[in-house]
């Protein structure tokens, strides 16, 4: 009888316990700031563009050629609710894309494209702003825009992050052309200055690759030779992009492998040229804020 | 006087000849007449025509012929949605990652659907509901 007793009472401490986890779950969904990305990236609108334009477009983010705002302006101004949504989500405190590996090779990666998109687009509008005479709007875009195109980065593959590195150095650049071009205030210096030393450690470029790398177990689970080549591979891999002067052992690894396995390995010496250049681009654009 | 005016109705019909009717104008000679007068107008609207639009198609995109060079050689974007395998394979064959990563934004439209075809996903979103 007391034991029956004691039922409600068990059942009402279970829920109890229950509902603090439930909260918090529900809370880490509502601070996801990938979430509100989707959202932004739902509200770019589109505008037709000819070869020579997606050419200067390209120039123009490279630092290679000016940037016109008569030309630009209407697309900057279709796009500025895409913008406000992206740059209210960086001040979210997480990024969680829900990638799910154990798809293999099929794991979707397009919203990096869409990102290397709106994060693209967001440049032109840090540009559009201070050609406009705000330049408080402009620091607070490029200072978004930076922490955007690191979450672009956030748990993902080889090409998430290399999409991540391309926006971050195009951004980079623009805060350096923002410094050099335009009187910027104390403030506006120092706001900048926190949005770089957020993303100053750069990307996680060893967790990327071995995401790449190990989607190839599944093709070699009935091959032990190809797997445990796979794992030596994976092992010199994150060791070289950790430590460049690793590279050999690491190409001595993938000739060691089964060719069909050798041939699908990324090259590593061009990852290590990506993250070298985003850590020249770091170093030189906080030297220039200092 | 009723008596007189019909007297007089009398010898007007008595007078009366119905005049010969005028030869009836032959349609169907003067048309074959003007037709080729009007595939002539027909032909010069047509020629018209193709060279607004011509012009106006020119005056949409203008690319100069090397960078249209250029464009077409270079390699489409996939146009898909994108997957790793698929991103992957885009890396792997790009001359570098830049120009892989720059072929991905800012894309021109490549492909648009055939004549008489529709997107799928267009018409799809339409919504129909009604409140």
């Amino acid at each position: 009888m007391k034991i029956f007793n004691l039922i409600p009472s068990m059942i009402l401490i279970a829920l109890l316990s229950a509902g603090p986890a439930l909260a918090q779950q529900h809370e880490s969904l509502k601070e996801n700031a990938a979430l509100r990305y989707w959202s932004a990236f739902s509200q770019v609108q589109d505008s037709g563009i000819t070869d020579q334009q997606a050419k200067e477009l390209n120039a123009i983010l490279d630092g290679t050629a000016p940037y016109d705002d008569s030309k630009y302006k209407d697309l900057i101004e279709k796009n500025i609710l895409a913008f406000e949504i992206m740059a209210r989500a960086t001040a979210l405190p997480a990024c969680d894309w829900g990638l799910d590996y154990g798809l293999g090779h099929d794991v979707p990666v397009d919203y990096a494209r869409k990102g290397l998109v709106l994060g693209r687009l967001n440049v032109l509008y840090a540009f559009h702003l201070l050609k406009t005479g705000n330049k408080d709007g402009a620091v607070r875009a490029l200072a978004a825009g930076l922490r955007f195109s690191h979450d672009v980065g956030n748990g993902g593959s080889l090409f998430a992050t290399l999409i991540a590195k391309d926006l971050l150095t195009s951004h980079l650049r623009a805060v350096a052309d923002a410094l050099r071009l335009e009187q910027l205030s104390a403030a506006q210096r120092s706001q900048l200055q926190t949005a770089v030393a957020r993303v100053a450690e750069g990307l996680d470029w060893p967790a990327a690759a071995k995401r790449d790398l190990e989607t190839f177990r599944g093709d070699y689970a009935g091959n032990p030779q190809a797997s445990a080549a796979l794992t030596r591979i994976v092992l010199s891999y994150t060791a070289a992009l950790n430590d460049g002067s690793k590279l050999h052992a690491l190409n001595q690894a993938v000739q060691g492998a089964p060719q069909e396995l050798a041939n699908v390995i990324p090259n590593a010496e061009r990852v290590l040229e990506q993250k070298q250049d985003l850590n020249n681009t770091l170093l030189q654009t906080r030297a220039l804020l200092q | 006087m009723q008596i007189h005016d019909d007297e007089q109705l009398e010898v007007y019909l008595k007078r009366f000849h119905p005049i010969a009717p005028e030869p009836v104008l032959r349609i169907g000679h003067s048309s074959r007449r003007s037709l080729p007068l009007l595939s002539s107008l027909a032909a010069v609207a047509a020629v018209l025509v193709a060279g607004a639009a011509i012009l106006h198609v020119h005056s949409r995109v203008v690319v100069p012929n090397t960078a249209r060079n250029v464009a077409s050689a270079e390699r489409h974007a996939p146009s898909e949605p994108l997957t790793m395998r698929s991103a992957n394979a885009w890396l792997a064959t790009a001359p570098s990652f830049k120009s892989a990563v720059d072929g991905l934004a800012f894309r021109p439209q490549s492909s648009p659907l055939p004549q008489g075809k529709q997107s799928a996903v267009a018409v799809l979103s339409k919504e129909k509901i009604r409140l």
